[in-house]
């Protein structure tokens, strides 16, 4: 999955239309980011790139960069 | 091993008692924004829930259940060899409940009597430890009786929070026994079970006591805090659960095609949406009952059977797979047979044990504090 496509991912887990997300976007500063976004982050990694991603492990990132980090 | 095959035992009896009237999510609107109940509705499942009120129980609601299954089955007393009450909510903080219930369903005294400290994955750990009594011969017949209540949610308005929105109260009870030696007209009975536990996990939900470093003593109903770390339980749930059939299924050489129906404990609609996807079970085998009752703790298990065999028309011997997963963190699989005849319809009741409120031992209790008191002096130092 490219950088891009990672991107469009973390779009789509919070509902935002295509374009709005860029690596630098603070997570802490979208609305949409909230439980149920992060439960469907967790099982996005865990689909789709076989990762457990925990709890405390999200609520350290600060930016979608760090959120799509984790993605390989 | 925490597996085992228990032939010639069977459960022949389940009942379920909620308390009398429904709240409606809705009603949360008062203390809400409405969109914050909504999305909680939608993430959640959780339309109804019943709440005990101030004078009841979960012990007066299993006693209920209890009761009507032993008219049901025809048994009294002296028919039940052991009486297991697993609950997080006992009645007091010493003895344990289930001797409570041992007193008004006038059990006999040769009759082994306990608690269990377990919360939404007691049904398949009940279920296994009465199983193994049995074949142990410690007993012929078990009462299994699994219930929570929550009405210390609402003493305080002020700290609502979503929890006050999701957890139901439920009392359930099942007659589980040894039907080659009851003589029954039965065969090819098997119980099925697999149990797991990860007590790295013990911090994930867990309620402390009411001092300030949280762990003594334990003080009733008095709790200061709850805490439950949602994302990781979520987490927990869809990955174990589904590793835990595929043990199951190779261990006891069957697939999903040998139930017809699969029961998961009833967490929130997400977790089940996710168990249902990543089992490949079709909606209509995974019946839920979390939209009428909300999350009933151990409970939801015997609920959602008692639930689905009262709306929907199923066959007369029907064949379960019942997956629980909660505090601890413990998890387990059950897999069982069950006449529909001994399913009863949902009970519900406001009934509570007003001996329990023990009047007169509390008289006594306060006039030796006062001797105690007029003995020092009146000095409270």
């Amino acid at each position: 999955m490219t950088e891009k496509e990672k991107i469009a991912l973390m779009e789509e887990i919070m509902d935002l239309n295509e374009g709005t997300l860029s690596l630098d976007s603070v997570l802490e500063d979208i609305d949409e980011w909230d439980s149920v976004a992060i439960l469907s982050y967790i099982t996005e990694v865990l689909d789709k790139f076989r990762k457990t991603v925990k709890g405390s492990e999200v609520k350290k990132f600060v930016t979608v960069r760090d959120a799509v980090e984790i993605m390989q | 091993m925490s597996s085992s095959s228990f032939e010639d035992i069977k459960i022949s009896g389940m009942a379920c008692a909620v308390p009398k009237d429904p709240i409606y999510t809705e009603y949360y609107k008062k203390y809400f924004s409405d969109s914050e109940v909504e999305q909680f509705i939608e993430t959640s499942g959780v339309r109804t829930r019943y709440i005990t009120g101030e004078k009841q129980t979960a012990s007066d609601l299993c006693y209920v259940a209890a009761k009507k299954i032993m008219e049901h089955k025809g048994y009294t007393g002296d028919d039940i060899d052991a009486c297991i009450f697993i609950t997080q909510m006992p009645d007091y903080a010493m003895p344990a409940t289930a001797f409570v219930l041992h007193k008004r369903l006038e059990l006999k005294e040769n009759c082994v009597v306990f608690d269990i400290n377990l919360g939404c994955s007691a049904f398949p750990n009940g279920v296994s430890i009465v199983s193994s009594m049995i074949k142990s011969g410690l007993i012929n017949r078990g009462l299994l009786l699994i219930g929570d209540s929550h009405s210390y949610c609402f003493k305080d308005e002020e700290k609502l929070s979503h929890d006050n929105m999701l957890f139901g109260d439920c009392g359930s009870a099942c007659i589980i026994e040894n039907i080659t030696k009851n003589n029954q007209e039965e065969n090819d009975c098997v119980i099925n079970s697999i149990i797991k536990s990860d007590g790295s996990g013990f911090d994930a939900i867990i309620t402390t006591g009411p001092t300030v470093d949280g762990r003594i003593p334990y003080d009733g109903y008095n709790l200061s805090f709850s805490y439950m770390n949602g994302v990781d339980v979520f987490l927990f749930a869809i990955t174990k659960v589904p590793k835990l059939f595929k043990e199951f299924y190779k261990k006891f050489n069957c697939s999903s095609e040998d139930f017809d129906y699969f029961i998961f404990h009833q967490a929130n609609v997400m977790i089940l949406d996710q168990l249902e996807k990543r089992l490949k079970l079709p909606k209509e085998k995974v019946p839920r009952s979390i939209e009428r009752y909300g999350n009933t703790d151990g409970a939801t298990v015997p609920l959602t059977i008692v639930d689905l065999c009262e709306r929907e028309n199923i066959p007369d011997k029907i064949k379960f797979a019942a997956a629980a997963f909660g505090i601890g963190l413990n998890w387990g699989i059950i897999s069982f047979e069950m006449d529909k005849k001994d399913i009863l319809p949902v009970i519900y009741t406001d009934d509570y044990y007003k001996d329990g409120y023990l009047e007169d031992i509390l008289e006594e209790i306060k006039s030796k504090k006062e001797k105690n008191n007029k003995k020092d002096g009146g000095n409270n130092v």
